[in-house]
């Protein structure tokens, strides 16, 4: 398999991996391969056994394995060939257009070429030294994701007196898992003053089930010898730092970590693509693709999303860009920019053509009521009841409208109406 | 089911149908909800109907026997009582299957008399006799 040939080389076998594989095929793409480090395929979905997910990308709802299986299912009746246990760690771009992937098998070096590569390598889940918990490194510390593979694929509770940090959807959920299987959970801990996750996951997660949330609040310290045996909570003030004097311990017996997502984007970024500060992910065109041309990008490495179905629809959505540039090249364009307005922290695309439609993914800065979302220059706009920074928003907007874009750019600002 | 009583009360909750969260508050006539406050859609009406005898799909694992996975992911096939979970969790923890185990299984017929199923929700294969 040394240097083996392909059209499209997909790296990650997670939703918009799999979504992506499953698209190009139908495309016509013939000579696909898709390399996935771990020993199966579905990502994160495995391990994420409670409902919600699928609601728009199949219209039922179903729970993470359910979810990849349908998948799996699709992926059987194509002909992409899939290398699991393949570490993907050089890409690199040689002077003839074609890609070089290069990386690890089982121990054993691999090299695949390709002319086109979608990178859905998904995202890796924040440390405790990311948001400075300091003390001891006794047993019991897990991340939200590894507590979850524990619990859910290994049948093991990592702990029977649980302190949660983190109040995003990731951390409410888990809460509730532990709960249900009959742990103590003691808190979750939230340094903003407001929940992270969605008023839904509050009631159904914490309220359900008696969960204290301790809200301006932050762990500092982890403490414990061999195992933890508590954590040092300290209150903030309004600019996040830590009150004097209202330092408390908690006794408990495992810490699990819910602290957020960082797209996965070092081959990205060695092999010299643009990464966005706001997104933590590679900046794309309308096509999906970085700045390094016929490198496409979908999924958690894009953006970090609030639901597997936006995962898939990118997935698809650079598996048709991919397709194209295979069979017929793409045009070259004088792309325009889609420029951060007023209480935007975060968008993709970062560039558009202005020649076909476009969904774009983002997110608030902060919390407002009643706005609207206005693209200024071409006159679009879109009311919402609410936006939250934790909730992602997700406007298609058609190519006749992005026609009308006279301006070297386009402007997204949150107005309050 | 419980009997009809007298049961006037005025319910306060959060609907969990979309994101929005709206407050309701809920009034009730003989234990069923005659007016329904604070909502932003008709489905808030919907919602706290259900709200007055709460129901959740639940999920949990069971063990499996000679699997490549010790356990494997369950859920009920319909929304069942909140208040009955903490009953069926103990009843699931004392559950052990047989590999192989396949998806959308049934693990328990008529779980807890609910006229309702728990299904596997993922595969679970034979460990490979050595």
């Amino acid at each position: 398999m040394m240097g083996e040939n392909y059209d499209l080389a997909i790296i990650g076998g997670g939703p918009s991996g799999l979504a992506s594989a499953i698209r190009a095929w139908k495309m016509g793409v013939e000579s696909i391969v898709l390399l996935e480090e771990s020993n199966f395929l579905g990502g994160v979905l495995p391990q994420c056994i409670h409902p919600g997910f699928g609601l728009h990308y199949f219209r039922e709802d179903l729970t993470g394995p359910e979810f990849a299986a349908k998948l799996l299912d699709q992926l059987k009746s194509t002909g992409v060939n899939v290398l699991s246990g393949s570490y993907a760690e050089h890409l690199e771009i040689k002077s003839s257009g074609e890609k070089e992937i290069s990386g690890y098998m089982y121990g054993r070096a691999f090299k695949v070429k390709c002319k086109a590569v979608i990178y859905a390598a998904g995202c890796r889940e924040r440390s405790r030294f990311e948001v400075n918990i300091l003390g001891d490194r006794p047993v019991g510390v897990y991340t939200a994701g590894e507590a979850q593979t524990l619990m859910d694929m290994y049948g093991v509770l990592p702990g029977s007196e649980i302190v949660v940090v983190g109040s995003g959807d990731v951390g409410l959920i888990m809460a509730r898992r532990f709960a249900l299987e009959g742990a103590d959970v003691k808190a979750v801990v939230e340094v903003m003053p407001y929940p992270g996750g969605l008023t839904r996951n509050i009631v159904q997660c914490l309220e359900d089930f008696h969960i204290p949330l301790y809200l301006s609040c932050m762990v500092t310290e982890i403490k414990g010898s061999g195992r933890v045996e508590g954590v040092k909570i300290v209150r903030v003030d309004e600019k996040l730092n830590p009150i004097n004097g209202s330092e408390n311990y908690l006794k408990c017996n495992a810490v699990i970590l819910a602290v957020g997502l960082k797209p996965r984007v070092e081959l990205l970024a060695k092999a010299g693509a643009l990464i966005d500060e706001a997104t933590g992910g590679p900046v794309v065109n309308d096509w999906l693709e970085t700045t390094i041309p016929g490198v496409f990008a979908a999924g958690n490495v894009l953006v970090i999303n609030d639901l597997v179905d936006y995962a898939a629809e990118q997935g698809e959505r650079a598996a048709e860009s991919a397709a194209k540039l295979i069979h017929e090249g793409l045009p070259a364009f004088k792309f325009k920019r889609v420029v951060l307005g007023r209480n935007v922290r975060l968008i993709v695309p970062h560039l558009i053509s202005c020649i076909q439609d476009v969904t774009f993914y983002g997110r608030v800065g902060k919390p407002e009521e009643n706005v609207q979302f206005r693209f200024e220059e071409i006159g679009r706009a879109f009311k919402l009841p609410i936006a939250r920074p934790s909730e992602m928003f997700r406007f298609k907007i058609s190519a006749d409208d992005l026609l009308r874009l006279r301006d070297e750019k386009i402007m997204v600002n949150v107005v309050k109406v | 089911m419980s009997p009809i009583v007298k049961d006037d009360r005025v319910l306060e909750f959060t609907c969990i149908i979309c994101p929005m969260g709206c407050r309701l508050r809920a009034t009730l006539k003989d234990g069923k909800v005659c007016s329904v406050e604070g909502n932003r859609c008709p489905r808030g009406i919907v919602y706290a109907q259900n709200e007055v005898e709460p129901k959740r799909i639940l999920i949990s694992v069971v063990k499996v026997i000679g699997g490549n996975l010790p356990v494997v992911s369950v859920k009920t096939s319909e929304p069942m009582p909140k208040e009955m979970m903490p009953e069926a969790m103990k009843i699931l923890s004392n559950v052990t299957v047989q590999a192989p185990v396949k998806i959308g299984q049934i693990i328990i017929k008529d779980f807890l008399g609910l006229k309702i199923n728990v299904i596997a929700t993922r595969n679970v294969d034979p460990v490979q006799p050595s």
